[in-house]
């Protein structure tokens, strides 16, 4: 009975101390996709320059717009981030993120990484290109994404799965320039090159590479970077695609925000974006994932420049978004997992 | 068959629990062993099951060597039934299930024949669909008896068999285990801590205290002829009463001088006196007062006190009504005389 | 579940004095109880049901035509694979623990239930890592045997491998408990009836533990089917993934949550067969006597200790380490945020470890007070949510509760910050896990002992404090561990729920995880052990020696 009663105040304590909870004295709430340690040293930054409080809950985008949906107009959240176009144009879609009237961020950020109605921004590029290795692909032998459907890579390929929302956004901005038909035709030819079946993440994919499993694939730039840093001799090079005349370049994805619809500090927010789209807070922003900042004033970090220039595809990525579905739906026909 | 051991030593964890234990059940009889908790009569059982190794000795079923200081006979092959404590009946078998557990090496057309044959000698045969849960205590310990008997063991081992049953349940199932035993020519063996228990079933009985047998004898010489204090003390109400064994080997006490049954040193002695060792006479001079009476239907047990302040029992006739306080004349009627020697200090009546 | 007897006789109301238990009225009484504990995961399984309402036809068709095919067989393989898998391991090393005695047994019987402590996604990873192409072994292989085939890991094997190595211990843990209490006893009997131990141990000690087996291996099977992580490691598609996929790229929520109420019809289902296959089985408890586990010969000892390493090593040692050699390379991010962290996921997992088996208590209790079809139902629809993979359960209990917040704002202000919504959200994903072992020990009580007790006039709340909850102690405890370590591991509800500030060791993962950074989440996994370690042992001892259970 003792021991019951005791337990029973340790389970009110527990619920008070939690209860106890500070009110909502914060003056910038940030939903963030981009995880906490690529995020968390702008905004302390933020707060040591502005001395505006920020609190930020991390989670996927996914259940973030499921949440922002839920909570209606009784959120908290002021700024959504996601690491994706497609999430970004989501929750456009369904009416969470409000449009933003900011030269800056015209000025800021080019026009195919932001959206026509100016709801989201993106502020750092994500490359997804061709990776190979130094000691089986001669360079010469590689031209475009469509390239890698050619039989001479039977059994020589890697993908990510299709699960991975960069190669939804890929697959969607493939179709909007190339047509359904002719892009199933090559999501088919690749899936027939597969060394092995689809791994879960591009660092595994640069590793089969490495280990001789695959000679090629197709990854973000930034998870080389990272590989690089902890083994700089790894066999394998980045190979920017599509880049003479009259090809799309190189595929590109953004993280980007927005300010939500029932934001109670839009102006806040707004600002705050604004900062993260110029000078060294757009710095910091990609090169904290060896990324590319979207503001093309600034420079990205130096391992990043290393890789040397490319020209990116430059169709407005609302496209990803709208046709992400359909890219799912196509990759599944194709036997794309 | 007949159930031998022989200088049996075994300890737990370094702690001796049997101390050369040796007595004999021989083919068709019951036997009992007899002890508080703690003595080790359940593992002296277990022992015969073969569920515990030994450390010296050994123990023999009908001539064949089933444990000795090396190794033992695993229990299955040991032809042993076991009717244990909480009965331990398959939870998931009915009743005739139950009873055929242990006949799997019967031809299959016997097995249910014998069961229910067995579950008719217990007088279950209308329940043989029931499940365990779904039965009394008394009908579970039938079931385990049943369960146990059907395979035709050489040797029944009962643990505390009616322990967890009421004191009227005890007494018809005894009757009913005595004459089904009987009928089956089964050699037994069961140990209880209820000396009615073992009075009622056993043809021989033995006292276990402290992991050592104490006697190991009919049920009649523990009572009258114990071997020692302890088994005068653990066997039987009874009283001791202070006396001199003199050089002739006579024994005087303050009811009277007689002859000793059992030898000894001569020197201040211990006389048992049973209840029935003493009989009401209201002619006799000898008078004792009344200091506790319970009636036990036909007969009353009296608790009186002598004229030296000893205190001992008689047994009357219960329309022999005494007040409490009041005296009344007593004869010594002793068929035996055990003394023992006196142990220093006052005597104490157990 | 409802399978206790009423214990209550009907007295009839007439005639009856003012204080006189009253059947009906008592049993009303019990359904209102049972129903607020079932409210908030009936509100959720609303969520998901109304889901149906709104077909999302176009989704539909493409995944009845493209995608659910394959995911159903491949859920199908699993889910089947990984339940003989865990029952046979599970019951195996039970019985070995609980019915032997071998060298290092008294270590494994608390070693093996470490498993429990490593999330099933990190074991994959781990695996993965290094057993895959790329990884130490094959490229050792590799380098001493040119020429030789790569072999392929990341494969339904494989995945069925992972799963059953991390779920076993929902088996192991109730059937050692299940057979030390009676299991050795009943071998006894069966062994003095004249069967060899193997057949002792499959006609007596087996179907004891039966009912054991089967709860366990039901949880296993259920956690399964929600599992995403581990899936997602190997890239085996299977219903669950199916259901991101369908959320995640087809951005529909709807068409998610209507693939959730297929499975979940399906996990009833299953959950009503096995009440059925339960119901004539009640079991009356056997006194404790002194039972002497079976000393093997010694090469049959030595082969006990070879298997249980095996498992030790395979499911705990190996992954540990490796996360240990990752660890160690970034341990310089260990600060004293980790302190903050661990301290989160402690609190969380407490609460949830003390919340739960209370709920599932009185669940059982009600149903032993007023037994009826309803009450049975109420009792299986509380712990569908374990079946239910948790991001989808999080997005369906947010739904429900913001329905709630929205009708009646005060309690908004008071649920704001407060951890009682995550503490709500754990106990509609775990309450089957705190209910499986504390209905097995229910099923155990003796009506007599009841009885007794009643007739010594102790009865209702101190009858079950001073009667039934020492007696369920075994069970209470068993499911307050497996809550603990399962909050511990778990992310999806705690990162859509958390009030702020209440960032946990999951969490955490989930930061690296989510970047693919496999290698700095190991740090935070290995505190998760680490935290897990000293309740797993206490809450060991505690259920060891219960007297039931």
């Amino acid at each position: 009975m003792r021991v019951l009663s005791r337990l029973s105040c340790c389970l009110a304590a527990l619920l008070l101390t939690a209860c106890g909870g500070k009110p909502g004295d914060a003056q910038l709430v940030v939903y963030t996709a981009r995880a906490e340690h690529l995020i968390q040293p702008l905004l302390l930054r933020y707060t040591e320059e502005t001395g505006i409080p920020i609190r930020f809950v991390t989670d996927k985008a996914g259940p973030l717009l499921a949440r922002l949906a839920a909570e209606g107009e009784a959120t908290q959240a002021d700024v959504l981030i996601t690491v994706d176009a497609g999430n970004l144009w989501q929750a456009a879609q369904q009416d969470l993120l409000q449009a933003i009237d900011s030269p800056i961020l015209e000025a800021n950020v080019p026009a195919h990484l932001r959206d026509p109605e100016d709801r989201w921004f993106g502020l750092s590029l994500r490359a997804r290109t061709i990776i190979h290795s130094t000691e089986r692909v001669d360079p010469e032998e590689l031209n475009t994404y469509a390239g890698l459907a050619d039989d001479r890579w039977r059994g020589r390929l890697c993908l990510r799965t299709s699960k991975e929302v960069y190669n939804q956004s890929l697959v969607a901005t493939m179709i909007a320039s190339g047509g359904e038909t002719e892009t199933e035709t090559l999501v088919r030819g690749w899936v027939d090159n597969l060394a092995a079946p689809p791994f879960a993440s591009d660092t595994q994919v640069i590793e089969a590479i490495a280990a001789g499993q695959c000679d090629l694939g197709l990854v973000n730039s930034y998870y080389l970077g990272r590989l690089q840093r902890q083994q700089p001799d790894l066999p394998v090079a980045l190979f920017w695609p599509d880049q003479a005349a009259g090809e799309r370049g190189v595929h590109v994805n953004v993280s980007g925000a927005g300010v939500t619809r029932h934001s109670p500090r839009p102006e806040a927010a707004r600002a705050f974006i604004e900062w993260l789209s110029a000078g060294e807070a757009q710095r910091l922003f990609a090169s904290l994932n060896l990324e590319y900042p979207v503001n093309p004033e600034v420079a990205p970090a130096p391992l990043v420049a290393a890789w040397g220039e490319f020209r990116a595809d430059d169709i407005n990525l609302s496209t990803a978004g709208e046709l992400q579905a359909a890219a799912v739906r196509l990759m599944d026909r194709a036997g794309y997992h | 068959m007949r159930l031998c051991l022989e200088g049996v030593c075994a300890a737990y964890g370094g702690a001796p629990v049997l101390d050369r234990l040796s007595f004999e059940v021989p083919a068709g009889t019951i036997g009992c062993l007899l002890g508080a908790s703690g003595s080790g009569k359940t593992t002296a059982l277990r022992i015969i099951a073969g569920l515990e190794p030994i450390s010296a000795g050994r123990v023999v079923v009908g001539g064949r060597v089933l444990t000795d200081g090396t190794g033992r006979v695993a229990p299955e092959h040991r032809g042993m039934g076991m009717v244990f404590q909480d009965f331990a009946l398959l939870p998931h078998l009915n009743v005739l299930d139950n009873v055929r557990f242990g006949l799997h090496r019967m031809p299959a057309t016997d097995r249910t024949s014998r069961a229910r044959d067995m579950l008719t000698a217990v007088g279950l045969a209308a329940l043989a669909e029931r499940y365990p849960h779904q039965l009394s205590g008394g009908q579970q310990q039938r079931v385990a008896l049943a369960r146990a008997l059907a395979p035709r063991p050489a040797l029944l081992l009962l643990d505390e068999p009616f322990a967890s049953l009421d004191l009227e349940l005890r007494e018809s199932l005894g009757q009913a285990l005595r004459e089904l035993l009987l009928a089956e020519g089964t050699t037994a063996l069961l140990v209880t801590h209820s000396q009615h228990e073992a009075f009622a079933l056993a043809d021989l009985v033995g006292v276990l205290d402290q992991g050592r047998l104490r006697q190991w004898d009919t049920a009649y010489n523990l009572y009258h002829r114990p071997a020692d204090r302890m088994v005068a003390d653990f066997v039987g109400e009874g009283a001791f009463l202070r006396g001199e064994r003199r050089p002739d080997g006579a024994i005087a006490t303050e009811l009277g001088s007689f002859p000793a049954s059992n030898p000894g040193a001569p020197g201040p002695v211990e006389v048992l006196l049973r209840p029935d060792d003493l009989v009401h006479d209201d002619a006799s001079p000898l008078r004792a007062r009344v200091r506790h009476k319970v009636f036990r239907g036909g007969e009353m047990l009296y608790t009186l006190s002598l004229a030296s302040g000893a205190e001992v029992f008689a047994l009357v006739p219960s329309h022999h009504d005494h007040d409490i306080g009041s005296e009344l004349g007593v004869r010594p009627d002793l068929a035996h005389v055990i003394a023992f020697a006196a142990p220093p200090g006052p005597a104490a009546a157990p | 579940m409802a399978t206790a007897p009423p214990l209550q006789p009907d007295l009839g109301a007439a005639k009856l004095p003012a204080r006189a238990l009253r059947g009906p009225e008592r049993g009303a009484g019990w359904h209102l109880v049972a129903l607020a504990i079932a409210m908030p995961a009936l509100a959720v399984l609303l969520v998901v049901a109304a889901a149906l309402l709104r077909p999302d036809g176009e989704v539909w068709a493409h995944l009845s035509a493209h995608v659910l095919p394959r995911a159903s067989w491949n859920t199908l393989w699993l889910v089947l694979g990984v339940g003989l898998g865990v029952s046979v391991l599970g019951t195996g090393l039970a019985a070995l623990v609980a019915l032997c005695e071998f060298p290092g047994r008294a270590f494994f019987a608390w070693a093996l239930l470490l498993p429990l402590a490593v999330p099933a996604y990190v074991l994959a990873t781990v695996y993965i890592g290094l057993f895959d192409y790329a990884g130490p072994l094959q490229t050792l292989l590799r380098e001493h045997l040119p020429g030789v085939p790569g072999i392929e890991v990341r494969n339904r094997w494989g995945v069925m491998a992972v799963l059953v190595l991390a779920l076993y211990p929902y088996v192991y843990l109730v059937v050692r408990n299940a057979l030390a209490s009676q299991g050795a006893r009943l071998m006894e009997v069966a062994r003095l009836l004249g069967h060899r131990p193997g057949q002792a141990f499959r006609r007596a000690a087996l179907p004891l533990a039966l009912p054991w087996i089967g709860g366990g291996t039901l949880l296993a099977m259920m956690e399964t089917l929600a599992d995403f992580g581990a899936v997602a490691a190997f890239n085996y598609d299977t219903l669950t993934t199916a259901i991101y996929r369908t959320w995640y790229g087809l951005f529909s929520v709807s068409g998610a949550l209507q693939i959730a109420a297929v499975l979940l019809l399906f996990v009833l289902a299953l959950l009503a067969l096995e009440q059925r296959a339960r119901a004539g089985q009640r079991f009356v408890t056997l006194g404790a006597a002194p039972v002497q586990r079976r000393r093997l010969a010694p090469r049959g000892a030595w082969l006990a200790t070879l298997i249980c390493g095996l498992v030790w090593l395979l499911a705990f040692a190996l992954p540990v380490s490796q996360l240990l050699l990752w660890a160690l390379r970034e341990i310089d991010s260990l600060d004293r945020r980790y302190w903050l962290l661990a301290a989160n996921s402690l609190q969380l997992a407490l609460g949830a470890a003390l919340l739960l088996p209370a709920l599932a208590l009185t669940l059982s209790w009600a149903q032993r007070r007023a037994p009826s079809a309803a009450m049975g139902w109420l009792a299986r629809l509380a712990t569908l949510g374990y079946a239910m993979p948790g991001a989808l359960l999080a997005v369906a209990f947010f739904a429900a509760a913001g329905t709630l917040l929205k009708v009646f704002p005060d309690l908004a202000g008071l649920l704001r910050g407060s951890i009682l919504l995550l503490l709500t959200a754990y106990a509609v994903r775990f309450l089957a896990v705190a209910a499986t072992p504390v209905n097995g020990a229910a099923l155990r009580l003796k009506p007599s002992i009841e009885e007794a007790a009643r007739n010594l006039g102790v009865s209702g709340f101190r009858l079950f404090l001073r009667v039934h909850l020492p007696l369920l102690r075994g069970g209470v405890l068993t499911a307050a561990l497996l809550v603990f370590v399962d909050v511990m591991k778990e992310m999806p509800i705690t990162l859509m729920t958390r009030p702020f500030g209440w960032d946990t060791l999951a969490v955490r993962i989930f930061e690296f995880t989510t970047e693919g950074q496999w290698q700095r989440a190991a740090l935070p996994a290995l505190a998760i052990v680490a935290v897990g370690l000293l309740p797993t042992y206490w809450l060991h001892r505690g259920s060891e020696h219960a007297p039931l259970s």
